[in-house]
């Protein structure tokens, strides 16, 4: 499977898999490259390679055919609040709310001091 | 995840693992040579869907965690194998379309593609055909030593100049920097169908390129390269080219099929 171009020491090619397991870039290109893009998204995955380079790279999963998938229920990232990005809708929300009671206690604050100054 | 892949697994028997589109001429003999007895060909007209029902890709996923911290031996293996398998297949076919690891599908399914499916795997096939995608990952290597960074300036005026002198070199060491790359760039866009600029970035990465060079041009690729390294060394960058790779970078098919 390896070609000969990958193990060519002057080119500095570095897909050469070691019998234990494949070298730091290897893996690191190999990942790069085969998880990539998808249809329906399983999670995100963050991989750290020896600590040292940092991937974020997004595990996909495409499920052929959709309603296949949603007659078995695999419609879950619909209602998954970290996937479906329904946490960011209730921070706003939450945010809208917030805001609008500051302003309501900022306007009753300022109508209070308004009845309390005489002049 | 867990549950959801679990689900699929245990009710759909016939879900496969999907790993590249070749011709349906060249599959069997390409599968006979590879001597995976796990792997099998679905036909659809003039393609051949390579795919596997064999399962250790699919538990790796399944026991995934969403987020993972570190590497995952499971996953990382299964995306080695799913790489070697679709590499394999890749040295003895005259163009083959990689899939993206992961990529499920139920057979029954993938027999039924639609037409434009199939005519956009079949255009995506004539684009890679006798060609392969070799990545080259440009690296700051570090500025080298620069005039006056090792001196023991005594005086105020000395320490100046030398820091000047510091600034300078800099500055020179990114602009030859600069031209050798845009240097290398046009080279290898003269050897190369198509070139693609990836987007994983990682610590002291100035560029990381994928080619897509014809078998034809491989030597004269590799020479430019080897060229280059020299030529880029002197001025602190280090080019690691890896591959060849099955042209992931210039496919880009799980997404839309």
């Amino acid at each position: 499977m390896s070609s000969p171009a990958r193990s060519d020491p002057s080119l500095r090619a570095v897909g050469t898999r070691p019998a234990n397991g494949p070298a730091r870039d290897t893996l690191a290109d190999i990942l790069e490259r085969v998880l990539d893009k998808g249809v329906v998204i399983v999670g995100d995955v963050v991989v750290s390679i020896l600590d040292i380079d940092l991937l974020t790279l997004k595990l996909r999963l495409f499920i052929s055919s959709a309603d296949t998938a949603r007659e078995m229920g695999l419609d879950w990232w619909r209602n998954d609040r970290f996937f479906s990005g329904q946490d960011e809708n209730d921070r706003d929300d939450e945010l809208e709310r917030l805001r609008a009671r500051v302003a309501e206690l900022e306007a009753g604050q300022a109508n209070g001091h308004r009845e309390e100054d005489p002049a | 995840v867990t549950t959801a892949v679990s689900d699929l697994l245990e009710h759909h028997s016939d879900t496969v693992w999907w790993y590249a589109v070749v011709d349906a001429s060249a599959a069997s003999d390409a599968l006979a040579n590879l001597g995976d007895p796990t792997l099998s060909c679905v036909t659809v007209g003039a393609l051949g869907l390579i795919v596997s029902s064999e399962q250790n890709a699919l538990t790796a996923v399944r026991n995934a965690p969403v987020q993972l911290a570190g590497v995952d031996q499971e996953l990382a293996k299964a995306a080695v194998h799913h790489d070697e398998v679709v590499s394999g297949l890749a040295a003895l076919v005259p163009a083959l379309v990689p899939i993206r690891f992961g990529t499920l599908a139920d057979s029954e399914d993938l027999s039924k593609l639609s037409p434009s499916t199939v005519e956009r795997c079949s255009s995506l096939l004539e684009r890679v055909r006798s060609r392969q995608e070799w990545g080259l990952r440009l690296m700051a290597s570090g500025e080298g030593r620069t005039p006056g960074q090792d001196d023991d300036a005594v005086s105020g005026a000395a320490y100046l100049a030398a820091v000047r002198d510091r600034h300078r070199a800099r500055r020179e060491t990114a602009a030859r920097r600069e031209e050798a790359v845009a240097r290398l760039q046009a080279e290898l866009g003269r050897l190369s169908d198509e070139v693609a600029q990836l987007s994983t970035r990682r610590p002291g990465q100035l560029a990381s390129l994928a080619c897509l060079v014809h078998r034809d041009r491989t030597t004269a690729f590799h020479d430019t390269v080897r060229a280059a390294q020299a030529d880029l060394s002197g001025c602190g960058v280090d080019a690691v080219l890896t591959g060849p790779w099955a042209p992931y970078s210039f496919t880009g098919l799980g997404a839309s099929a």
